[in-house]
């Protein structure tokens, strides 16, 4: 990056080609050099936000000539709907943090356009729809392919077996709980346009099978977010005033929390019952595993104890303040 | 140190020796000081009729241990065996006694959906509520073979609500401990789409 930075400094603008242009494209970074920023027009591309964006541009890149070019028109028809349902569901559930998704993964257009094709040349070449077979190409082979996470996994398969069935060629199947969704009658490609420009602004959870309360989740999330920040800009030195100073505040918070720690664990008073030995003369399973606790509870309250006494010494100037105390 | 106890966040110094939690600092001390007191009380009065799995470090330790112990009594290889989670009436103070067969755990946490102890099924949960207290569970060891899945939800139990976790060297997650079989009436699909999950505590 700071070689982009020198070789931008050294292009003169007087003796360039009048023609001479730069496109530069990147990721998200926070390391871009800030005067390669300042001195460029810059473009950025973010996924639609909302369910309903999603499908307004899915649709936008659909032509009519595909669109009318399948063999099973009207199968082709409500699963492309279905399909560009799921996609833009999956990417909607990031948004709710861990009830969403474990890891939040970048699924991309490239996994929609390929599954799109599949889906396509499946129904061209065969004479009945291969749910099982589509199904678990997309869910597991295309989307899927991004998944790390196990559960994430039963998810994924779950979320697609709801929009990719045999029900969905009924109009009057819903795709959530909720009424305005569902995959639009076979049509021309206007008609499933005008749908989705009449769907809800504002989307219900349920939408992507949350429950509301998903919604409290998100919104905590963000909430949480802005005070955090508040609270980082806060002066941390402060000055005057009869309150009491950050020091203070860290001494009299160690010395109350001093004051309330347990004594460590003694294995020698140990109930008898408790590190038995089993009839067969081995020691109880139960007992070496609490054992190996005690160890670690015991270690947690030695480090506890240590630097408690260390930070109060600190405070009061008799121990040097190291990185670790401040 | 000084500036994590400003914060009200556990110093980085303790977490290294702690476990896996988000409480903030004036939360995490009283939580830290009750199981300290569980394990005390289970070191110096025996073992417990229910126990506080959430308190443990290693709760996959705990549950491994607990299999040992029927595989032992039972003379029975314990690579052949499974929990099946029943779900009890009460919560840990109704349970005075430890089952006949593998254990009692307690303390856990339901998020995404909600319990219906009178129907016995998971149901939606009651709107605002989106994280419930579960009641006791007794682990009942039975053979591997045996269907866990039938009319029941396989729910994955999380010690926080971060749930994303790494593999360690021992082959565990740092995050996910284990499923539990939650019986319920329907397609259990619909709460693997709520994102249900059982969690060991919660972040506050």
């Amino acid at each position: 990056m700071p070689e982009l930075e020198k070789l931008q400094e050294l292009q003169d603008e007087n003796s360039m080609h009048p023609e001479y242009r730069l496109w530069l494209t990147s990721m998200p970074t926070p390391v871009f050099p800030v005067p390669v920023l300042q001195s460029g027009i810059k473009l950025t591309n973010e996924p639609p936000r909302g369910l309903k964006a999603n499908l307004k541009r899915t649709y936008a890149d659909v032509s009519e000539e595909d669109y009318e070019g399948c063999t099973k028109p009207r199968e082709y028809k409500k699963l492309l709907f279905a399909l560009s349902y799921f996609h833009a569901a999956i990417i909607e559930r990031r948004k709710y943090g861990a009830i969403g998704w474990n890891i939040q993964y970048q699924w991309m257009t490239s996994d929609f356009e390929t599954s799109r094709r599949q889906l396509k040349m499946y129904l061209d070449e065969q004479e009945l729809v291969p749910y099982a077979a589509l199904n678990y190409l997309v869910s597991e082979a295309n989307y899927g392919g991004r998944v790390t996470d196990d559960k994430d996994v039963r998810l994924i398969r779950a979320m697609l077996k709801r929009y990719f069935c045999p029900e969905v060629m009924n109009d009057s199947y819903r795709l959530s709980k909720l009424d305005a969704y569902y995959a639009p009658p076979e049509g021309p490609l206007a008609d499933a346009r005008a749908y989705i420009e009449g769907l809800p602004q504002e989307e219900d959870p349920e939408v992507f099978g949350l429950h509301p309360n998903a919604n409290l989740a998100y919104e905590v999330a963000t909430a949480g977010l802005l005070a955090t920040t508040v609270l980082g800009m806060q002066p941390r030195l402060a000055g005057g005033g009869a309150g009491l100073t950050p020091d203070q505040l860290a001494q009299n918070l160690s010395r109350e929390i001093a004051a309330s720690m347990p004594a460590l664990l003694d294995v020698e008073k140990a109930h008898p019952s408790t590190f038995g030995f089993s009839a067969g003369g081995q020691p109880l399973s139960l007992g070496v595993f609490v054992g190996q606790e005690i160890e670690r509870f015991n270690a947690l309250l030695a480090v506890m104890n240590h630097t408690l006494v260390q930070l109060d010494k600190a405070i009061q100037g008799t121990v040097v303040m190291s990185a670790q105390l401040e | 140190m000084a500036r994590a106890f400003n914060d009200d966040k556990v110093p980085p110094a303790w977490e290294g020796v702690g476990y896996p939690s988000l409480k903030p600092l004036s939360s995490w001390i009283p939580d830290m000081l009750l199981r300290v007191e569980f394990i005390a009380k289970w070191l110096y009065e025996g073992a417990p009729a229910t126990f506080w799995l959430p308190a443990f470090f290693f709760p996959q330790g705990f549950m491994t241990a607990a299999m040992q112990s029927y595989a032992r009594k039972t003379a029975t290889a314990i690579d052949t065996l499974q929990f099946r989670s029943h779900v009890c009436e009460g919560f840990a103070d109704s349970v005075t006694e430890p089952p006949a067969d593998g254990v009692h755990i307690h303390g856990l946490f339901l998020e995404g959906c909600a319990w219906s102890a009178s129907r016995a099924t998971l149901e939606d949960s009651a709107p605002k509520v989106p994280i419930a207290e579960f009641p006791v569970i007794w682990l009942q060891p039975v053979d591997i073979a045996e269907n866990l899945h039938a009319g029941c939800f396989e729910c994955p139990l999380y010690k926080t609500s971060v749930r994303k976790g790494e593999l360690s060297t021992t082959g565990h997650s740092t995050n996910f401990v284990c499923f539990a079989h939650v019986p319920t009436e329907g397609d259990a699909n619909h709460w693997l789409r709520r994102g249900a999950a059982l969690l060991c505590m919660t972040d506050n």
